[in-house]
């Protein structure tokens, strides 16, 4: 993909975000008109940006939108929730139509003619406020409705009637102009079989686009038509028809507007300096640059790949307005034909001199102002520059001046020391950093060698020295990387004011949703595996936990629930606390519900506390809500959430009132990349533990366990410990080994809220590793979350207690 | 070939090709008073259109199909 299109997608997107939230702000603090002329701003550089492109759907789309963005700004509409809902759809749409670039470069079918309902129900904003509409340039895109065109004056009344008949009828009614392209007959395209193959042709024009050239030189298969007509039809279709030739091929509606006007007598060039009245000050901004570009290089020959490409920006940019693109297209083959670049020098000076002479008059807004006064005195400049274009000398000055200018006021805007990487070089990055954390982490037993091997004790040491700065050295590299790859919560945050308003609309609740912490940041894959079980917990929350309105009030509570979102960072974990204060969770339907789904038996349901039986929900084929809604329990349970936060080392605790709300807190280690785990051993083999499920380790004399129903428990510091052996659960046939006290070693580990004693061999002290996680048919072994590579080139596999505790 | 010349009048039948255009357009060249048939014509490629517009031969027999008869009706009066 070219880099220019590939920042397009980047930039765009960014700025949907800060539309999408703009609006919500404006939602929720009706207010308040500070956001409304960045949101104007937004919109006005998405949709500068999109005419570098030819993307006539989504700059006309983007257009609508900024022409209500600018009624509202300059109060002549009132912004409001219908409002705010028809341009978010906008921007859904603008996020599709990247989505559908990004993938294949081109717009789609879909994406190739204007959204007409988005843009009608747009404009229907403008409408409803005459005074707006009236400002409305005509010209705009290539499927604006024209006021009484010069073509119509050339039906015969004949045909006029059947127009008037047609509309009448509410018949779409479409004139299209086809240009094939000069080459087209050796691409196998017959354009007049093309255009037979369209119904009810109401009328039709076939002519040269050039004079023909003298009969001696003409050539059969050097296409020069223009085949303009009229028809009745779908605008999708349209587009279907013409897909394979949509650059060659441009139509406008008709409406009835032309049948009530009279046509103009004015002659052509009046109604396109009208048009560019109308233009887009950011477009005028395009173009004067390409005046300029093209005084520069009218020495070289014509249509150098310089003169080609200031040609290809022109109509690129101008693909939105028809009649200055028609104009320019004219020039363009004036300029083939002569061979010479002045036609379209040309064709600057009589539609945007006199366009930008007025440009003063045009402009509407203050901070438009200043650019249009700067557009006024550029094209002052070329005027001039172009008067004396001959002598390149006197261009230069005014070019540099110009483009200077141009730099610092780029310079002021944009924040130059940001760099964007591709997370793949940063990934790879971080595995060096790995691998280099492992290999320094061999020097220890080379130094342990040299002593004990070969008596070298000054070598040692001077390996260990060596070692200490390599390890101080690779720590530095290891935060380095950490800090890059850090990122603000807000980043999965952000999504949430869109979706828990959409939802609490559809569901008919009041919410009000409260975000905290959005700058607490964690690692970038944290971050991401975060996304989707915040999501569904948030939906349950608002399915299952937020009541309606009224039953808020009978439970006298305020209509309006909260949804709270804390983030915070508690030493190296990051924890996330979603709350609600809905109706909570009732430990007694938990426990009617799992009884009758036999998920639990009765009697360990009976000895369950009411903490235990609100843990239920997290159990597989559990879910509450009597009915399944298309929000959430769509089979996807709180069991998908929690295995999902502890793939990734978290931890998900839940606690409920009945009649207060809910609480949920997620616990994630910040990064994943470096784990501090205890190095144990079992069955004269070492493992790995994480450092953040131990809780203690402990000496236990073997007398101290007493088995209770045929459970092995012990009693530590009053509490009553279930105990497991780690070689039974790896069915090693071995017993655990007793030290010479006769005392167990013994693991306390925190699993799941519970605590579990382990009983295991012998302690190791604890390690610094990079986890990797398995894969392949070892993958699916439950009970590992992965190995790491040990300084002296061992394997260790680490376990994954919790897993191995079910 | 869909195109019969005949001494004074090119007869233009059926379907015309892409690559007749090439002798339509120098039989025309050669035979400046030369006149065309159409009157079996179905379809012209735009390629021969595009020679009979240049030349504007006049037309013996216009087409008796009236869609092909619209087209070239429009072509020939711009």
């Amino acid at each position: 993909m070219n880099a220019l299109l590939q920042q397009f997608i980047q930039e765009s997107r960014e700025a949907l975000e800060s539309i999408g939230s703009t609006l919500l702000t404006m939602e929720r603090e009706p207010g308040n008109t500070a956001p409304l002329g960045e949101l104007f701003r937004l919109v006005h550089t998405l949709k500068g940006n999109s005419g570098l492109f030819d993307f006539p759907a989504l700059t006309s789309v983007l257009h609508a939108a900024e022409d209500v963005m600018d009624a509202v700004r300059n109060g002549e509409l009132d912004f409001n929730q219908q409002l705010a809902d028809q341009l978010l759809s906008t921007a859904d749409y603008v996020s599709e139509f990247l989505d559908e670039i990004e993938q294949s470069e081109q717009p789609g079918d879909g994406f190739r003619v204007p959204p007409r309902d988005l843009v009608d129900g747009l404009r229907a904003w403008l409408v409803k406020n005459n005074a707006v509409a009236a400002i409305e340039p005509a010209l705009e895109t290539n499927t604006e409705e024209v006021a009484a065109p010069a073509w119509f004056t050339e039906l015969s009344d004949e045909v006029r009637q059947q127009v008037a008949d047609s509309l009448e009828e509410g018949q779409r009614l479409y004139r299209v102009e086809y240009r094939p392209a000069s080459d087209c007959f050796f691409q196998g395209t017959d354009p007049l079989h093309l255009v037979r193959q369209l119904p009810d042709i109401l009328w039709r024009r076939v002519s040269p686009v050039e004079s023909w050239a003298p009969v001696s030189e003409l050539d059969a298969y050097q296409c020069n038509m223009r085949i303009e007509f009229l028809l009745a039809i779908q605008e999708e279709d349209l587009a279907e028809h013409f897909r394979y030739v949509s650059d060659q091929v441009s139509w406008e509606a008709v409406t009835s507007a032309v049948l009530l006007v009279p046509a103009p007598d004015e002659d052509n060039r009046q109604s396109i300096i009208q048009g560019s009245e109308a233009v887009d000050p950011l477009v005028r901004d395009i173009v004067s640059t390409q005046q300029l570009a093209l005084a520069a290089c009218l020495a070289q020959s014509w249509r150098s790949g310089q003169q080609a490409a200031i040609v290809r920006t022109l109509k690129n940019v101008l693909s939105a307005y028809p009649v200055l693109h028609e104009a320019l297209e004219h020039s363009v083959a004036e300029a083939d034909r002569q061979n010479s670049a002045a036609p379209i020098i040309a064709w600057f000076q009589t539609h945007w001199q006199a366009g930008a002479d007025q440009a003063l008059e045009v402009t509407k807004e203050g901070n438009q102002h200043g650019e249009a006064v700067n557009v006024k005195s550029t094209a002052q400049l070329d005027s001039d520059a172009l008067a004396s274009a001959v002598s390149l000398e006197t261009t230069r000055a005014p070019i540099e001046s110009s483009a200077s200018r141009r730099q610092e006021e780029a310079g002021s805007h944009v924040t130059p020391k940001v760099l964007k990487i591709e997370q793949e070089k940063i990934d790879r990055l971080m595995n060096l950093i790995g691998e280099i954390v492992v290999a320094k982490n061999g020097l220890p037993y080379l130094a342990e060698r040299a002593e004990d091997q070969y008596g070298q004790r000054e070598l040692a040491r001077e390996i260990k020295a060596q070692y200490a700065v390599v390890n101080r050295i690779a720590e530095d590299l290891q935060d380095a990387i950490m800090q890059v790859r850090m990122m603000p919560v807000s980043f999965v945050l952000q999504r949430f004011p869109r979706l828990v308003r959409d939802i609490a609309r559809k569901l008919g609740k009041k919410v009000n949703l409260i975000l905290e912490g959005e700058d607490t940041e964690a690692d970038k894959s944290m971050i991401e595996a975060l996304a989707d079980p915040l999501v569904h917990i948030v939906r349950n929350s608002m399915d299952h936990g937020l009541e309606l309105p009224e039953e808020r009030v009978n439970a006298g509570k305020s209509e309006t629930g909260t949804l709270r979102i804390r983030a915070n960072q508690n030493a190296d974990h990051v924890v996330i606390v979603i709350e609600d204060d809905g109706r909570g969770i009732d430990p007694q339907k938990i426990k009617a519900k799992v009884a009758s789904k036999g998920l639990v038996e009765q009697a360990a349901l009976d000895a369950m506390s009411d903490q235990e039986l609100v843990n239920l929900v997290f159990l597989p084929g559990f879910s509450t809500a009597e009915q399944i809604s298309d929000l959430s329990g769509r089979g996807v349970g709180m069991d998908v959430v929690r295995s999902g936060i502890e793939k990734v080392g978290g931890q998900l605790r839940l606690t409920s009132q009945i009649g207060k709300g809910t609480q949920l807190s997620l616990t994630l280690p910040l990064s994943m990349a470096v784990t501090q785990v205890m190095v144990i051993e079992s069955g004269g083999q070492r493992f790995g533990i994480p450092m953040d499920q131990v809780m203690e380790t402990v000496r236990l004399p073997k007398d101290s366990i007493h088995t209770i129903k045929h459970q092995p428990t012990a009693q530590l510091r009053g509490r009553t410990i279930p105990l497991k052996s780690l070689n039974q659960m790896l069915a090693v046939s071995e017993e655990q080994v007793l030290n010479e006290d006769e005392e167990y070693a013994l693991m306390v580990l925190r699993s799941r809220g519970e605590l579990v004693g382990l009983i295991i061999d012998d302690f190791h002290g604890s390690i610094d590793i990079i986890l990797k996680p398995m894969v392949g048919i070892l993958g699916e072994l439950s009970g590992y979350s992965g190995t790491a590579v040990m300084g002296d080139g061992s394997i260790l596999m680490i376990l994954n207690p919790t897993e191995l505790f079910e | 070939m869909s195109i019969t010349f005949k001494k004074s009048v090119a007869v233009l039948a059926d379907q015309v090709t892409v690559e007749e255009a090439e002798t339509l357009l120098e039989w025309l060249v050669k035979n400046p008073s030369g006149k065309v048939n159409l009157g079996d014509l179905e379809h012209l490629h735009t390629a021969n259109l595009q020679v009979l517009m240049a030349l504007k031969p006049s037309v013996s027999v216009w087409p008796k199909n009236t869609d092909i008869k619209l087209w070239l009706e429009a072509a020939f009066n711009a």
